[in-house]
């Protein structure tokens, strides 16, 4: 069970990995900072320059607008959605007689059937859900 | 333990397929046709509490199901019973309340069935992962339900206060789980007791310990007592008053249900006090929660001018009397709370059945309004003095024997500490009775404003008035002939105390 | 890293999700709070899990996870409904119900 959590990370050189990859992060940004620092005109401004993007469309309005609710209720909907979906993927591995239960299906081949089911069930109480939700218009976007 | 036993399950299949037909009716109906719902809803509600107890004759129990995570014995069979009856009893009160509605039909309907799944699973977990599950299930149903009424602001106001607290508890419930599963090495109930026998209060005693405290502390949210209890009264303020009927007794009694099976999970194998639960810690600790519980309910209640607020206090107060009856960790006393919970169904519900009649003349829950009710409505105004007397425990009601057993059974096990917590019991029971009274007084001795004709003539629908009848019959029922019901609560509590 | 470290970092963060709870008045943020003691939670079902060398923490997780969903989704459809009326998210501003 998760060995790496549990092995003794405890000689320096352990963590070596960690520090290369620390060292990258921070070198990479380093250069990229005293590229541009280096080959920059600086002091240099304009209206252009001065503007939130120095090209492409002009920004309208105030950066802090609010969300209209209608954002909220679709962003609920999906978490609801999104997150049930996280019962396919146990399913799944047991399913494909994974290594935990897979003796179980060995012994017992008709229990595989009864998972197929129970899967099919859920998920058509799921549709039947997301069938609600359209009906009652949740998902409308010019009437939420 | 290897099967699946799926017929077993019977009662939750109805009512889960109960749900995804109103489910689907109410996405194919529009929002003035939705009398079909209701059939539908009733239907299920019936047929479901029918197969609950008819179980109590058809399967030799105790039965297991699907691997031995669900179960029924004689307990679950009395709890279906009970909450089956309080989700048929609502449902006719709801069916009443839902006329001055004029949207949400489906959905009221849909989480009034849920919860009542959740509560029928209550009764049937073996495991901590069940437990979780099915109380969330209770509990964000009535979260929902809570804030129903969503353009009036105390509704959401009391749903914001009952998501934040109840959030709350569940974390603390969790956290016990996850301490209870680490010393145990697993999430069965009857793991507690053999992790208990094997390891003494080695290591893993204190882990299991802190688990288990904090579980109970999670489960007090659900039954109302201390320290979770003060979502209580704006609770049953704010929310509908269907809504509250079922939330003081639907999922106060689950709380029960699941503190009882907690508490016998702890018990040694041949019931006697645990490990754990002999070191007199946890009587103190019970004892302590109870006799808070009872002090902050009766304290609260005497300054209320609200009659749900009211109520709200009171039941905060039956809760730590019910409690009494868990700390008495035996048989006896877990009968004593099977009954204490059959008493409190007919009471509370009956008094609740009146507060929404009432308060679909008067728009209002002020006690002072209540004046006149005798004279202009001798009936409602009998069914609801008799179900505060028989909350208050007067004696030929139906609370006063579930207040007797409860006391008998702390009473018997003769420590200080028990007899403490019946002496402050009994000082509760003495401060509730004038507050009971004082609402009694109101009914009979103070005559309405001149010219107040709001209480004219009240119209009861037909559900409604059979829910009062029932619920006076039964109160004076589990008053009189009392012996047939307290053998079931027995049967009850010694087929909790058998399980495995 | 053994359990113990697991452990101790899930009751820091539980701690913080439930001081965040108490004295934030802000509802959104007492959601988020909510959601933080929950995670804090799953994490030491999973620690539990490894040092035992069993499988029920992690399941037990998924339910956590499904749950506190649910939950805020409930609870984020409550701010919406109380903003719509009141304007506010402010807890401090939302009392009409007191003894």
């Amino acid at each position: 069970m998760l060995p790496f959590l549990l092995a003794e990370a405890n000689q320096p050189r352990d963590w070596l990995p960690v520090l290369v990859l620390l060292l990258l992060a921070v070198g990479l940004a380093a250069v990229q900072l005293l590229i541009s620092w280096l080959l920059g005109k600086r002091g240099e401004t304009n209206e252009f320059k001065d503007s939130p993007y120095e090209c492409g469309i002009e920004p309208v309005g105030d950066a802090h607008t609010r969300f209209s609710v209608k954002f909220y209720l679709v962003a609920v909907l999906f978490i609801l959605f999104d997150i049930e979906v996280v019962f396919l993927y146990p399913w799944a591995v047991h399913f494909g007689g994974g290594e935990p239960d897979g003796v179980i299906f060995q012994e017992r081949p008709d229990l595989l059937g009864f998972l197929f089911f129970e899967m099919l069930v859920f998920l058509a109480v799921l549709f039947l859900g997301w069938y609600w939700v359209v009906k009652k218009k949740a998902l409308d976007w010019e009437r939420v | 333990m290897r099967e699946f036993n799926v017929a077993l399950a019977a009662p939750e299949w109805i009512l889960s397929a109960t749900i995804l037909v109103v489910l689907f009716q109410d996405a194919r109906t529009r929002w003035d046709n939705k009398g079909g719902l209701g059939r539908t809803t009733w239907l299920g509600l019936l047929l479901a509490t029918g197969c609950a107890m008819l179980q109590g004759w058809f399967v030799d129990t105790p039965a297991t199901a699907f691997l031995g995570h669900y179960g029924v014995d004689g307990f679950s069979i009395v709890c279906k019973a009970i909450f089956g009856a309080t989700a048929l009893f609502v449902m006719a009160m709801a069916d009443t309340w839902l006329k001055r509605v004029d949207r949400g039909h489906g959905e009221f309907r849909l989480l009034a069935l849920m919860a009542t799944l959740g509560m029928f699973f209550v009764c049937s977990v073996r495991d901590f992962a069940g437990l979780f599950v099915s109380l969330e299930l209770i509990t964000v149903s009535f979260y929902c339900l809570t804030a129903f009424k969503r353009n009036d602001e105390r509704a959401i106001e009391a749903g914001i206060k009952y998501v934040v607290l109840g959030a709350l508890a569940t974390a603390f419930l969790l956290l016990g789980i996850a301490f209870i599963y680490g010393a145990t090495e697993s999430l069965w109930f009857h793991k507690i007791a053999l992790t208990e026998a094997s390891d003494g209060v080695g290591g893993n005693a204190a882990l299991l310990e802190f688990g288990l405290l904090l579980t109970v502390l999670g489960l007090c949210f659900k039954i109302a007592a201390v320290p979770f209890q003060v979502w209580t009264p704006d609770v049953y303020e704010g929310a509908a008053s269907p809504v509250t009927a079922f939330l003081s007794m639907g999922s106060k009694a689950a709380g029960f249900v699941l503190l009882l099976k907690v508490v016998r999970a702890c018990l040694g194998p041949d019931g006697d006090a645990g490990i754990i639960l002999a070191t007199g810690a946890w009587a103190g600790l019970f004892a302590l929660i109870a006799a808070a519980t009872m002090l902050y309910g009766n304290l609260g209640a005497l300054w209320q001018g609200n009659m749900k607020r009211l109520l709200g206090y009171s039941s905060i107060g039956h809760a730590g009397y019910v409690l009494m009856g868990v700390l008495a960790f035996n048989e006896a006393g877990f009968a004593a709370v099977v009954y204490y919970l059959m008493a409190y169904l007919f009471t509370v519900l009956g008094v609740f059945a009146v507060v929404i009649i009432v308060n679909g003349a008067l728009r209002s829950h002020a006690i002072t309004d209540y004046a006149g009710l005798g004279r202009k409505s001798p009936f409602l105004a009998l069914v609801l003095t008799c179900g505060l007397l028989s909350l208050a425990g007067v004696p030929p009601m139906a609370g006063f024997f579930g207040k007797f057993l409860v006391f008998q059974a702390v009473v018997q096990l003769g420590t200080p500490v028990a007899y403490t917590v019946a002496f402050v019991g009994a000082a509760g029971v003495v401060v509730s009775m004038y507050y009971y009274l004082c609402v009694v007084k109101q009914l009979y001795m103070v005559e309405a404003p001149e010219g107040d004709t709001r209480l004219d003539g009240l119209v009861v629908a037909k559900p409604l008035k059979a829910v009062l009848w029932v619920c006076l019959i039964g109160i004076f029922v589990l008053g009189f002939l009392v012996q047939p019901f307290v053998a079931m609560a027995q049967d009850a509590a010694e087929a909790l105390m058998a399980a495995r | 890293m053994t359990v113990g470290h697991l452990i101790t970092l899930s009751g820091v963060l539980f701690t913080i999700g439930m001081v965040g709870v108490m004295s934030r008045r802000n509802i959104l943020i007492v959601l988020l709070s909510v959601e933080l003691m929950l995670n804090a939670v799953a994490l030491a079902f999973v620690g539990f899990g490894a040092w035992r060398g069993n499988l029920d923490g992690q399941i037990m997780v998924f339910f956590a996870i499904t749950v506190a969903a649910a939950e805020v989704a409930v609870g984020l459809a409550m701010v919406i409904a109380l903003f719509r009326l009141r304007l506010t998210v402010d807890t401090d501003r939302v009392s009409l119900l007191k003894d």
